[in-house]
């Protein structure tokens, strides 16, 4: 019924981002198994590139157990470099721009839920690229957001759901309010460096709380070039976090 | 309680294929409201997501929507 198809590209993130163009459909809507990781090589010499199944799924088909052969996407967007830290951020990558009636649509429905939670407040989407931007301007942004951001996570992800369910996928769709995005980005960044230094002076492996896989995926970039430690993520679904050890 | 009721309609309605089949019954206790969401069997998965992960997003809203009404909301899905 459902047929998977290969993709190759530099790393596993490209070749999920190839195949979600090709295919129209969000992170969200394919399951991936990695056929090869790919090497970067030694100084150019032994490069391969990553191979992988990707399998278009519906959410009846995963709403009930997760595999764990196949991984879900959101080693996608765990480990993708989009945003603040981008390194291969070129032309090849840049996405194409979102029609002002689609910012009016995303406008519409983020208002009307904010308005229905009872909850005052100033909607402004534009699009920023990489990601369409959605600011909202708030008197409570404390209830907004919530704890560790679970409102605003929370209603991101309906956001991307809806907006993309019979939308060719474009590109991700990521609410803010008062820059919370930002201030939390330092947060956790500051976490990964006090935790890499007491691992490396302790030698021995620290776990992080657990983590979104956005959240995560800031450790596992601002840790990428920091000799004394690796990073990995471990466990499942809401406890998944991030263990930082000696390299 | 209505309130609460608009809003979850309004988010799974956004989600689902059939929103003609959507069905929601409230009982209010006191400050806790409960509701019943009844969707189309063939939109069952789209509510749930995977792992869980539609319904869990749709709780924290609601969640957050329900602190603001000074009340407690819970929402299960009725198959």
């Amino acid at each position: 019924m459902t047929q998977s198809l290969e993709f190759n590209a530099a790393t596993v993130d490209e070749a999920l981002q190839r195949a979600c163009e090709k295919l129209g459909l969000s992170p969200e809507q394919v399951s991936y198994e990695v056929l090869d990781p790919g090497s970067a090589g030694f100084l150019g010499i032994g490069a391969r590139d990553a191979r992988i199944s990707v399998t278009p799924v519906s959410a009846e088909e995963n709403a009930g157990s997760g595999t764990n052969e196949i991984r879900s996407s959101e080693h996608y967007a765990e480990h993708s470099n989009s945003g603040a830290y981008s390194e291969d951020d070129t032309a090849q990558t840049r996405k194409q721009a979102a029609s002002q009636d689609f910012l009016d649509e995303i406008e519409q429905y983020v208002t009307q839920t904010v308005q229905k939670m009872g909850i005052d407040a100033r909607v402004d989407v534009y699009d920023a690229g990489e990601y369409i931007a959605v600011d909202v301007a708030v008197e409570e942004t404390g209830l907004f957001i919530g704890q560790k951001g679970e409102t605003i996570d929370a209603l991101q992800y309906l956001l991307n759901v809806t907006m993309y369910k019979n939308r060719e996928y474009l590109k991700r769709i990521v609410i803010d309010s008062e820059g919370y995005r930002q201030r939390r980005i330092e947060a956790i960044q500051g976490m990964a460096h006090r935790t890499a230094r007491r691992v490396a002076r302790e030698q021995r492996p620290i776990e992080l709380p657990p983590m979104s896989p956005s959240e995560r995926r800031i450790v596992h970039i601002f840790l990428k070039d920091n000799g004394r430690v690796t990073t990995a993520s471990k466990g499942s679904g809401d406890d998944r976090r991030v263990t930082i050890s000696p390299a | 309680m209505d309130q609460l009721e608009d809003l979850l309609r309004f988010l799974v309605q956004g989600i689902v294929d059939d929103p003609d089949s959507i069905e929601i019954t409230g009982t209010e206790n006191g400050s806790r409201v409960d509701l019943e969401l009844r969707v189309a069997s063939e939109d069952m998965g789209k509510v749930i997501g995977r792992g869980g992960k539609t319904i869990g997003a749709i709780r924290k809203v609601m969640k957050a929507a329900s602190v603001k009404a000074n009340k407690r909301v819970n929402v299960e899905v009725v198959g």
